[in-house]
């Protein structure tokens, strides 16, 4: 595997007062690298970049919904003129339960957050010219206690006249742990209900089903419930309530549904789209 | 509104575990009562501030999140802002193994003139549901939740403009008389570490 970081600062969060329990360096927690999956690169041809966070054991970092308590972990890319990037891709989250009842998602040992960079059709760059792409990357990292860690993470590359594939077994891993997206019809939310609800019907017979909501929905707080799997498929009970003053501008909300993988060490998901009605 | 809309789902649709929130209660209801110890040594109890509006602040002292808010001063600075208008602020530990002696040196190093209550036992905690710290809770003049959640929309504290801080928002528009026009957000921060 080979990497190309070329710039990492760590920074950790500095305590205003030494009375207060002092923060593990967020370094030893998280290791954080930038790599892609091609090393030259093809104007106009796609690739994809991997923020890839090596986590300590007995420590955890968040995916897009925190759950209960927490912060999501965020990767913005700065890319050069003309580049665009996709949306970042987060692997089927762990349930990180906690005492007292709170559950949180994320993610132990290692996570890789993707997303897919479009280089412009028609570079102005010669032959064999160096490219940054850079990412920057913030984590809430907790076990007991929480540390915040950052990282700029920067990954040159060559633009040439094809692309040459790097790092191919790693992302095609990460790729099999992102949720597969279904375009099965879900029956719609109905703001109008009281209180609004619905149910997503699926025909995957699963072993430890868990259905979790990726984001949040403004002006809404959406809750499922825990799916129930039957001979014919699987069941998700969604409901819920419409947080007064605030307006609902979305037309949808994604339902991830995961369950364990057959071989049981990481779970799997397939995310579903329920649409809005009446928010507008 | 929020627990009966939660009860009629789950009696609806059988949900087992709402995701968020759901503990916490309902705006509108009375507050849970409670008596705990200060840093202080002194017995506070939720009915010792009967006719006041109060503010309750889930806080511990390691949570970075916290520590964040607390070197921009930003907490105390609405507490004490609010305190000239007779409003009570109190913090609250449910983290299992704080002490009196631990918020003690928490409110010395961050210029806390008011209780930090220990609640180890997470009781208090459990009773409203309290998920983050830092998490708040107003509760009005007549006893009942007006406002739940979270102590601004800033969780990675890096918004510049667009901020809101929504504790100070519920209070200017409960001392005017007003209703809470965003009574509920979704709280962040740390998770209150519970002993169970």
């Amino acid at each position: 595997m080979r990497k190309l970081t070329v710039t990492m600062i760590v920074t950790c969060l500095v305590l205003g007062a030494t009375a207060i329990a002092t923060a593990q360096n967020t370094s030893d927690l998280v290791q954080a690298s930038i790599l892609a999956d091609a090393s030259n690169i093809k104007p106009g041809e796609p690739f994809t970049v991997g923020v890839l966070l090596k986590i300590k054991p007995g420590w955890h970092v968040y995916w897009t919904n925190p759950g209960d308590a927490g912060l999501p972990t965020r990767v913005q890319w700065i890319l050069p003129p003309g580049y665009t990037a996709s949306e970042v891709r987060f692997p089927v989250p762990e349930h990180l339960d906690q005492p007292g009842g709170i559950v949180c998602f994320g993610y132990t040992d290692e996570v890789m957050l993707t997303s897919t960079i479009t280089p412009p059709s028609q570079s102005s760059a010669n032959d064999s010219t160096a490219v940054d792409i850079t990412a920057k990357v913030n984590w809430l990292c907790c076990s007991e206690n929480c540390v915040p860690g950052k990282a700029i993470l920067t990954l040159q590359l060559i633009t040439g006249d094809k692309t040459l594939p790097d790092n191919t077994q790693l992302f095609e891993q990460w790729q099999n742990r992102l949720p597969t997206r279904t375009s099965a019809p879900a029956a719609p939310l109905v703001l109008s209900d009281s209180p609004p609800h619905t149910q997503i019907l699926t025909t995957r017979k699963i072993t430890d089903p868990k259905a979790i909501i990726p984001g949040t929905v403004d002006g809404l707080i959406v809750s499922v419930g825990a799916p129930q799997s039957t001979a014919t498929g699987t069941t998700i009970p969604v409901s819920a309530q419409v947080l007064k003053g605030q307006t609902i501008t979305a037309s949808s909300v994604p339902v991830l549904l995961t369950w364990a993988d057959p071989d049981g060490k990481v779970r799997l998901g397939e995310e579903i789209t329920v649409p809005i009605v009446g928010g507008h | 509104m929020k627990t009966k809309i939660g009860l009629v789902a789950i009696a609806l649709l059988g949900l087992s575990a709402l995701q968020l929130l759901a503990a916490m209660p309902p705006i509108g209801s009375t507050a849970p009562a409670f008596t705990l110890q200060d840093q202080n040594g002194n017995s506070v109890s939720l009915s010792d501030y009967a006719g006041k509006i109060v503010a309750l602040e889930w806080f511990n002292e390691n949570c970075p999140i916290v520590q964040r808010h607390y070197k921009a001063g930003d907490i105390s600075a609405t507490a004490n802002k609010y305190a000239a208008d007779g409003v009570v602020w109190l913090a609250i530990n449910s983290t299992h193994d704080t002490t009196d002696a631990s918020n003690k040196v928490a409110a010395g190093a961050w210029n806390m003139n008011r209780p930090i209550l220990s609640d180890a036992s997470g009781t208090v905690g459990h009773a409203y549901g309290a998920t983050n710290t830092p998490e708040i809770f107003i509760i009005g003049k007549d006893g009942k939740v007006a406002y739940e959640g979270a102590i601004d929309n800033d969780p990675q504290g890096d918004k510049s403009s667009d901020k809101v801080n929504y504790p100070a928002k519920a209070l200017d528009e409960i001392l005017a008389g007003k209703t809470v026009s965003e009574p509920v957000t979704k709280p962040y921060g740390c998770t209150v570490h519970y002993a169970n």
